[in-house]
């Protein structure tokens, strides 16, 4: 039963792994369009103020350990075509792989800005090693940067080019930082941050368009009010949607373009699993659907994949969790919400430390730490028994 | 590079070459020790990098500083700590070779 991993990240190598381990012994071929071979992605905005980046030292696994636990690993060729009853996929090259299981972890790709003159150069994404380099070179030569987007990868950005000493303007159509991630107090907590390190805000802001420059520069992010922002140099954070070109081709269930799976990670059409960024479970431990795009996440997915094509039972729900380091600032999340949760901010004596904890009927469900890493660990094996003990759905 | 030796829970041993800039941790995840779990990747904060440094090595290793974050994480890991223990995420492989780190049994 020979397995093919579509895609070569984290959650790709994790179901190789998980494989091995659960003794599969038949072939696995993990196939990624990206040039590189499996890295960890969450690095990447945080190495930008290292001076270079080494794709390198961020691998997954040495190659020794692909090699020893005789896994193939193909780079840069992206299956564009699959067809389940000839078990036989088909790369934009022409190269093609057989397989007996299929597995998609095909992660997300940035959403793409798409104001006039988003095209310019100088307007960065960054989800990929490649994308990190480019931004990394087009930082050497820039002063004024404008981030367009205050989530994750916009905050994380921002800091790293203060650190380098830049000029930055993060601009968000929302009106405070990580919206739909964090509580009223931690977004107000990092602005402050943010703001004491000299980043300047515009929110609640669309972008216009992106003005141009005589030779096809960025010139300047001309916002919805009219103001004019210089900038040299642009990085868009809106966002990122999932790769499902072939899911949807192969006409499996998707939701906002994430293929849907269950506990098992099994899609709706029993020959294929997903896992990954480009997964999202109907329904996780508290019997509602998030969309949770996240390295803890990959790895669940992947393994519960592995199980099931090792056929092991699965293992218990896991409790998300999440974190994003800006400066000094350690932010962690655990748990799941829904709303309507009562929110309660619990701080210390040291402001740079507190954490905000969301209960349900007195119960807590989830919470978001502020440079408590140990609180933070104490808080998610609470979490993580009081799941095992209600026995929620797998 | 700098060779780092670990013992798994089973006792077994890995030479490993730890590469520049890669913490101790992600030397024994790239190669695939047994028993290093490294839940969260190196960011401190799941305490499933737990180690033993054997006391000849101990000055040369280092401990964590009192009142850190890895101090107070210690105090939370799986298997108990003892004065050896570290993170192994925190710790930056030796200039020199054969420096031991045993793997705690309980990650998790």
């Amino acid at each position: 039963m020979r397995t093919l991993i579509v895609g070569a990240g984290q959650a790709a190598v994790q179901v190789a792994a998980s494989l091995r381990e659960f003794g599969y012994a038949e072939p696995v071929t993990l196939v990624g369009a990206e040039p590189h071979s499996p890295y960890q992605r969450p690095p990447l905005s945080k190495e930008l103020a290292r001076g270079h980046i080494d794709v390198g030292s961020l691998s997954l696994r040495a190659d020794d350990w692909f090699i020893a636990r005789d896994l193939q690993i193909v780079t840069g060729e992206h299956i564009a075509y699959v067809d389940l009853d000839r078990q036989l996929a088909l790369a934009v090259s022409g190269r093609s792989f057989t397989f007996d299981n299929l597995v998609l972890a095909t992660g997300c790709r940035s959403r793409r800005l798409t104001v006039p003159g988003a095209e310019a150069r100088r307007v960065h994404y960054l989800r990929s090693a490649s994308d990190a380099v480019s931004l990394q070179h087009g930082l050497a030569n820039a002063n004024k940067i404008s981030i367009i987007g205050a989530g994750y990868i916009g905050l994380e950005v921002a800091a790293s080019c203060i650190e380098m000493g830049m000029h930055v303007e993060v601009i968000d159509t929302a009106h405070r930082l990580l919206e739909h991630a964090v509580s009223e107090t931690v977004s107000d907590h990092l602005q402050r941050i943010h703001l004491g390190r000299g980043v300047s805000f515009h929110l609640g802001q669309g972008v216009r368009r992106i003005a141009v420059d005589e030779v096809g520069n960025v010139d300047a992010v001309v916002l919805e009010n009219g103001e004019w922002i210089a900038a040299d140099l642009v990085v868009v954070g809106v966002g990122a949607s999932p790769s499902s070109e072939l899911a949807l081709h192969l006409g499996l269930e998707v939701d906002g373009g994430f293929i849907v799976t269950d506990g098992r990670g099994r899609t709706s059409d029993p020959r294929v699993h997903a896992a990954g960024d480009c997964a999202i479970r109907a329904q996780q431990a508290d019997g509602h659907r998030h969309r949770i795009t996240s390295v803890q996440n990959a790895v669940a997915q992947a393994k519960a994949v592995a199980a099931d094509l090792a056929g092991l039972p699965s293992s218990p729900a896991e409790v998300p969790w999440f974190w994003s380091t800006q400066y000094d600032v350690k932010l962690q999340l655990a748990g799941l919400r829904t709303g309507g949760e009562d929110i309660e901010a619990r701080l210390s004596e040291d402001p740079t430390r507190f954490h905000v904890v969301y209960t349900r009927d007195g119960v807590p469900v989830a919470g978001e730490f502020i440079n408590q890493p140990a609180q933070f660990l104490s808080f998610r094996r609470a979490l993580e028994s009081s799941l095992a003990a209600a026995g929620g759905p797998r | 590079m700098s060779l780092v030796r670990f013992i798994d829970p089973a006792g077994v041993v890995y030479d490993v070459n730890a590469a520049p800039g890669q913490s101790v941790m992600m030397a024994a995840v790239v190669h695939g020790v047994p028993g290093m779990v490294a839940e969260c990747g190196g960011n401190l904060t799941c305490a499933t990098c737990h180690v033993y440094v054997d006391e000849q090595w101990r000055d040369l290793i280092g401990s964590p500083t009192a009142g850190s974050d890895e101090d107070a994480m210690l105090d939370l890991t799986s298997s108990p700590r003892e004065p050896g223990s570290r993170l192994s995420c925190q710790v930056a492989p030796p200039d020199v070779d054969g420096v031991e780190f045993r793997i705690a049994p309980e990650q998790m």
